[in-house]
């Protein structure tokens, strides 16, 4: 009954427009300086910068060095780190959500890796590694050729 | 697109290099497999330098320095490794130059 009161009134019922665009309320229901209305940019401003931690250079440099101390201190450990590492940019540079691209495999070349050092084969997890290797390349180069 | 990617990615420079850094790591570690690994990856950036009219096909003999690293490397010989990676790395700064001269 309640729920239905409120539909019928249409005024009681907030609009999508309204809960939707941050502006709107913040202009109607608190002042533009208060801290309320700066946590949400706030807010916005640090997942964004852990979006670019994690799905950016910074984690691609990280997993790649890991990945390389793993390979040569023939610790598999590493070689998972820099697997978990790997996971969000591979997902983000094969189209995010959806996948398009075999680029979201190559957190398994590097799992694939780290179980092969974990089982003393060290030959196969250098070349299981070799490709992950070649896709951060391709993207620098890729990077520095510009958007031309 | 994707066969793109991978000429890009084996035919290219992303190739050589990774195939000079893996020669480095191996000369370093002393493993004569992975200098062995590097100079197969390095064998299309070389059959397609070959193909450059000046060069007169020469670059196709730029694998088998490192395979000569390899051995070397196999008969402890540090010194030599070295410079056999040498006509590999030379051949990879001269392209990479001229490149960057000529865009």
């Amino acid at each position: 009954m309640l729920l239905r009161a409120q539909s019928k009134g249409g005024a009681a019922t907030p609009k999508y427009e309204e809960i939707a665009s941050p502006a709107s309320t913040s202009a109607k229901s608190t002042p533009p300086l208060s801290a309320k209305g700066l946590q949400r940019p706030v807010n916005k401003t640090m997942l964004d910068f852990l979006l670019s931690l994690l799905a950016g250079w910074p984690a691609i440099l990280v997993a790649v060095i890991l990945s390389i101390y793993g390979l040569v201190k023939n610790n598999y450990r590493y070689l998972v780190g820099a697997a978990i590492l790997a996971v969000p940019f591979s997902w983000f540079l094969s189209g995010f959500p959806v996948v398009r691209s075999p680029i979201f495999l190559t957190p398994v070349l590097i799992f694939g890796s780290a179980w092969a050092m974990r089982y003393g084969r060290e030959m196969l997890a250098w070349l299981l590694a070799i490709p992950f290797f070649l896709v951060v390349l391709l993207l620098l180069f890729a990077l520095g050729a510009g958007p031309s | 697109m994707l066969a793109d990617i991978l000429i890009m990615m084996i035919f290219g420079f992303p190739a050589a290099i990774l195939s000079l850094l893996l020669s480095v790591i191996g000369v370093l570690t002393q493993k004569f497999w992975l200098v062995l690994i590097a100079a197969v990856i390095f064998i299309p950036f070389s059959y397609y330098l070959s193909g450059s009219p000046s060069l007169a096909g020469l670059p196709i003999l730029l694998p088998a320095f490192q395979v000569g690293a390899a051995v070397a490397l196999r008969e402890k010989n540090k010194l030599w490794a070295w410079l056999l990676l040498v006509p590999a790395f030379f051949a990879v700064l001269w392209v990479g130059s001229r490149v960057l001269l000529y865009t």
